[in-house]
């Protein structure tokens, strides 16, 4: 029996020095083979063998994502039975994220908790007294993934999905109605109030995909801003931490008017850091621009790095710019000392416990930068690289992306003037791609939406 | 000595009817048992046949050889195609029809078939040995016997009649309930319910005065139900429409004082699709005014029916209430509404076949299941049938998957899904919607019913040659490629946006606002041409609709696709749930309870997660009765 095709990690995804991506399925070889650029094709490499060569989204181009190794098992003698691929790529959360993206993109799906195994199971590959233990994973990870969910029910991606399945939801049932119901009395939906729901779905899942914090963090960085009062050496931080010299560094308070930004690579960790003018109250014009720009850039920050003079005590104007960054951002700051190559000063507790991390610096010597760099990687790991996380973040970007091609359909249809059945059909599939994260919508829940909203029935 | 049968129906409403018809027609030899011969294939609410997802079914039921349709086209007085302002897949239609002559028909038909003989009697009970229906016994202690047994008591199971305050028991108006059965499954173990339906007075014609209300045609050139037939000429009677006033819900609100559904005497769960007007003016209170449609009874009656309604309240008030209507000040009752009650079975315990899982042989099909409507009843009448016919004969069971019928969508639902009120078919429960259309239930489903030996082969092999048109046509119009020339000025005639480089008629058709006899001047082939045969327009009526929306066709398909390798996994009805510790608790009580035949139907009952179907499909494995 024809199988779909499925891919996982297969290692636990993080700072390991490889990772194993698993693709099974009879698709698996010409999927893989649409991204390998090799010395070898997939299809002329013999069983059991490997294969070096570069992953890329277009194999005409020259851009790729990683030099990887192909080890390919073909069926019955692989793990699953299946014809089955391994891609050992290095170890870095982005890698593998843009691997499996474009192994998705390629008409493949995730696999779903203990799936190989099952697989592996059903084609005859395990011991049959390893049903029940098989039985057990699915269970534990279907557990797993469920505290996963419950753990996102708080976060907001879970309300901004119910609250699409809600607006899913109203439109389906008015067309449902004047499907089901055409001969009663009840008012038809205008097709420009679908229009109208369904644009605004279109932005809303727009919003929701290009803010999907995995991605932007992975892919382009988790944003970091240097910020505090005027004078306390951000920028030689920031110079420090390029080891070059960009910004300019003077003595005159307020030399930084315009933000930079400069990206750094830590562990294979993108990072990209933005050097303000600092939040001081001026009347210059110049300045003043600098100070909104400033705003801007803190409102944007993943993470923001809050500098101070620890030579010298705290001013008022260190208490102010706290309070000014509390304002713009929920996000976590780190309290930076620097200058702690000098004889330091007493800093408020208070002022310190306004902080969720806290490292002493040298901008000068370099002094406090490994645990910096350390803290770093620690905030952009701390999420993201937990197995179930990855796997769990991809499969939220999928289904995203799906309701959007559905929304899409509809909205061709409304377009093109179809009548309600076409449209509904999207919707619904709309509706159950949803569904897969936050629960389904089963067409009963829809009928007695009808019949309690509605006066039905001759 | 008791008379042997091969199977027995009891209950000769529109469940019954299909299921002896079907039965005697397979060869079986077929005994129909009512409780009174004048009274077979009633009417019990609308005169009316069909309407939105019903239209559907009969049409369906008559693809594979049921006789409803048939029936409904030669005693029709109105025929309607409902949602002809939207997409083939939810037209559907209604017909007005003549009480009393769909009756007599319908017992014209079945004491002409051969095989099955009619009986009069009140069954009392049925005869179970060792886990199986052997036959029944009658009020007066005979006998009959039987391979298999198929229940169709409707609402009789215990009915029990309201109006007002008083109430008392019977099948339907002027009916005597049937007590024995129902008692008797109890005692078996069977789960009973306790199920309610209402339905509206009628009125003297004679005392309505028709020019106050807005008069209902039917459609002017009305198309048949049955695939038997081509046309139907009859001549059509009108409905009319009306609508209640603040008066009217006045009067309705002094009685509720009086209303067994308002007092808490009906327990049984009615339709909240079809309520009676009371439950209306109670839940919507802020609406003005209700429908109300009256609809013939029939060419050789006086009644009419009061459609948008049904009431129980006591008969003063349904009197002084119709009196408020406009056009219905002087109109005079010639039968009470009223509410019944009656026991179902929910169907949670039946096979996929309408077998019941508790004893073998015993079918239940229509109204006791929990179903309302004559359509649900008769397609759940032939399905058992067809069942027991088989089974009877050592063959493989006959159940029509959800993606080909509503029939299958039905059924599926039944036995997979628990029952909160009755259940009517909508398109919306229909997920393959778009593919289950009226236009192509011959192409869907005239199949089976050949191979049932239920239609005639001159009628089957007229849809392969239609069929086969089909196709070559589809192939043809990929090859046709127009002149820009000849085909340009076409296309501005009809405000569709000219071409630049040729493009194959297929190809323009997708468009929206193009039709095949657009290019009438330029092709001569009959496909093309205004005026073609039946046989040519029929051919062109589902090339249109093929390639106009293949692309939802191909998206639909592909769900199917996906569904199709659970659907074909078989589970042992036997299966012990209860071992796996790794399955929900839920899932293993509901599981346990359904016990469902394929992994499908497992995916589909509520409360079964994803990963209950995973491990499941794994212990099947286990037990080498599936593999991958």
């Amino acid at each position: 029996m024809e199988t779909d095709t499925i891919t996982a990690i297969a290692t636990p995804a993080g700072k390991g020095a490889i990772s194993v991506i698993r693709v099974s399925g009879d698709r698996a070889f010409t999927t893989v083979e649409d991204f390998f650029d090799g010395k070898k094709a997939v299809q002329d490499m013999k069983p059991n063998s490997t294969a070096v060569g570069l992953f890329k989204p277009d194999k005409s181009q020259s851009a790729f994502i990683d030099q990887v190794i192909l080890t390919k098992y073909v069926k019955p003698r692989s793990y699953t039975g299946e014809d089955l691929i391994e891609i050992s790529c290095h170890g870095s959360v982005y890698i593998v994220q843009e691997i499996l993206n474009l192994l998705l993109s390629g008409g493949i799906r995730l696999a779903e908790a203990g799936e190989f195994t099952k697989r592996a199971f059903l084609n005859g590959k395990m011991d049959l007294t390893q049903a029940e233990s098989v039985a057990d994973i699915i269970n534990a990870q279907t557990q797993k993934s469920l505290e996963y969910a419950q753990a996102q029910a708080n976060g907001s991606l879970y309300s901004d999905l119910a609250a699409i399945r809600e607006i899913l939801k109203k439109h389906l049932i008015m067309l449902e109605i004047e499907l089901d119901f055409s001969d009663e009395d009840v008012e038809k939906q205008d097709r420009s109030q679908i229009m109208e729901g369904l644009n605004r779905l279109e932005e809303e899942m727009n919003r929701l995909v290009s803010t999907f914090h995995f991605g932007k963090l992975i892919r382009e960085g988790m944003h970091l801003v240097l910020t505090g009062k005027p004078n306390v050496g951000k920028s030689s931080i920031l110079n420090r931490f390029l080891n070059e010299d960009r910004a300019i560094v003077s003595e005159i308070p307020g030399t930084t008017r315009d933000t930079i930004e400069e990206s750094l690579t830590i562990d294979g960790y993108l990072f990209k850091i933005s050097d303000t003018a600092g939040l001081r109250s001026s009347q210059d014009r110049l300045e003043i621009s600098g100070v909104e720009r400033t705003k801007k850039q803190i409102q944007m920050a993943d993470f923001i790095l809050f500098v101070i003079d620890g030579h010298k005590k705290l001013t008022v104007e260190d208490y102010e710019s706290l309070s000014a960054v509390r304002q713009l951002s929920r996000h976590k700051k780190a309290l930076l000392i620097n200058k702690a190559d000098l004889k330091s000063a007493d800093i408020d507790p208070d002022f310190k416990t306004s902080f969720d991390r806290c490292v002493a610096v040298s901008a000068r010597t370099g002094m406090g930068f490994e645990a910096l760099r350390k803290l770093l990687v620690e905030e952009i790991e701390n999420d993201q690289v937990q197995h179930s996380a990855v796997i769990n973040r991809v499969r939220h970007l999928d289904v995203l992306k799906r309701t959007q091609q559905y929304i899409d359909h509809a909205r061709e249809s409304l377009t093109r003037g179809f009548s309600a059945e076409f449209i509904a059909f999207d919707i619904r599939a709309a509706l159950n791609t949803v569904g897969e994260l936050i629960g389904e919508v089963s067409s009963n829940d829809i009928l007695n939406e009808i019949f309690s909203a509605f006066c039905i029935g001759k | 000595m008791a008379e042997q049968y091969d199977i027995i129906v009891i209950g000769a409403g529109h469940a019954g009817c299909e299921a002896a018809l079907a039965s005697a027609r397979m060869g079986a030899q077929t005994l129909l048992i009512t409780m009174n011969i004048f009274n077979i294939a009633q009417m019990s609410c609308n005169p009316a046949i069909g309407g939105l997802a019903k239209g559907h079914l009969v049409k369906e039921l008559d693809a594979l050889g049921g006789q409803m349709g048939i029936v409904a086209d030669d005693t029709g007085i109105q025929f309607r195609v409902l949602n002809k302002s939207k997409g083939r897949a939810v037209w559907s239609l209604r017909s007005q029809n003549d009480r009393i002559e769909y009756s007599h028909r319908m017992r014209n038909i079945i004491e002409q078939q051969p095989r099955l003989d009619i009986r009069q009697h009140h069954v009392k009970g049925l005869l179970i040995e060792n886990d199986r229906a052997v036959g029944i016994v009658t009020e007066v202690d005979t006998q009959f016997l039987a391979r298999a047994v198929i229940l169709t008591a409707g609402t009789f199971l215990d009915g029990l009649i309201h109006v007002g305050l008083v109430h008392f028991s019977g099948g339907r108006a002027g009916e005597m309930a049937s007590i024995g059965p129902s008692r008797q499954l109890k005692e078996l173990g069977f789960h009973v319910g306790r199920l309610k339906t209402g339905t509206p007075p009628r009125l003297d014609g004679r005392t309505i005065d028709f020019s106050q209300m807005e008069e209902q045609p039917g459609d002017p050139e009305p198309v048949p139900f049955s695939h038997h037939h081509e046309t139907c000429d009859q001549e059509q009677m009108p409905c009319y429409l009306t609508r209640t006033s603040e008066q009217t819900h006045d009067l309705l609100r002094s009685g509720l004082d009086r209303s067994p559904l308002y007092t808490g005497i009906i327990q049984g769960i009615g339709p909240r699709y079809c309520p009676s007007i009371e439950d209306k003016i109670v839940r919507f209170a802020d609406k003005t005014g209700h429908q109300i449609f009256l609809e013939p009874e029939g060419k050789s009656s006086n009644e009419y029916y009061v459609n948008g309604f049904a009431t129980s309240l006591p008969e003063d008030v349904q009197i002084k209430a119709i009196r408020s209507i406009p056009g219905l000040e002087r109109a005079k009752l010639t039968r009470l509404g009223y509410a019944i009650e009656y026991d179902f079975f929910p169907p949670s315990q039946l096979f996929p076949t309408l077998e019941t899982k508790r004893i073998q042989n015993l079918y239940f099909a229509g109204q006791i299941n929990g179903t309302s409507g004559y359509e649900e009843a008769a397609a759940q009448g032939f399905m058992a049938a067809v069942n027991a016919v088989l089974k009877m004969r050592g063959e493989n069971p006959f159940i029509l998957s959800r993606s080909e019928a509503y029939i299958g969508v039905l059924i599926d639902d039944l036995v997979t899904k628990e029952l909160e009120e009755p259940y009517r078919m909508f398109t919306s429960r229909a997920e393959h919607r778009l593919l289950l259309r009226q236009d192509n239930c011959d192409i869907r489903l005239m199949k089976y019913g050949r191979q049932l030996g239920l239609i005639p082969e001159e009628m089957y092999q007229d849809l392969i040659r239609r069929q086969q048109a089909i196709a070559e046509t589809k192939e043809m119009l990929k090859r046709l490629k127009p002149n820009l020339d000849d085909v340009n000025p076409i296309l501005m005639k009809i405000g569709a946006s000219p071409i630049e480089s040729s493009e194959s008629i297929d190809r323009l058709l997708k468009r929206p606002e193009v039709q095949l006899t657009d290019f009438a001047g330029i092709y001569e082939q009959e496909i093309f041409q205004p005026h073609c045969s039946r046989f040519g327009i029929k051919v062109r009526e589902q090339v249109e609709i093929d390639i106009k929306y293949e692309g939802f066709f191909v998206r639909q398909n592909e769900q199917i696709l996906k569904m199709k390798q659970l659907e074909e996994m078989k589970i042992d009805p036997d299966f012990n749930y209860q071992e796996i510790t790794a399955i929900s608790t839920e899932g293993r009580e509901k599981l346990q309870r359904f016990r469902p035949l394929t992994l499908g139907q497992a995916s589909r009952i509520m409360g079964v997660t994803p990963s209950d179907i995973s491990i499941l499909m794994i212990m099947l494995g286990r037990d080498k009765r599936l593999r991958l």
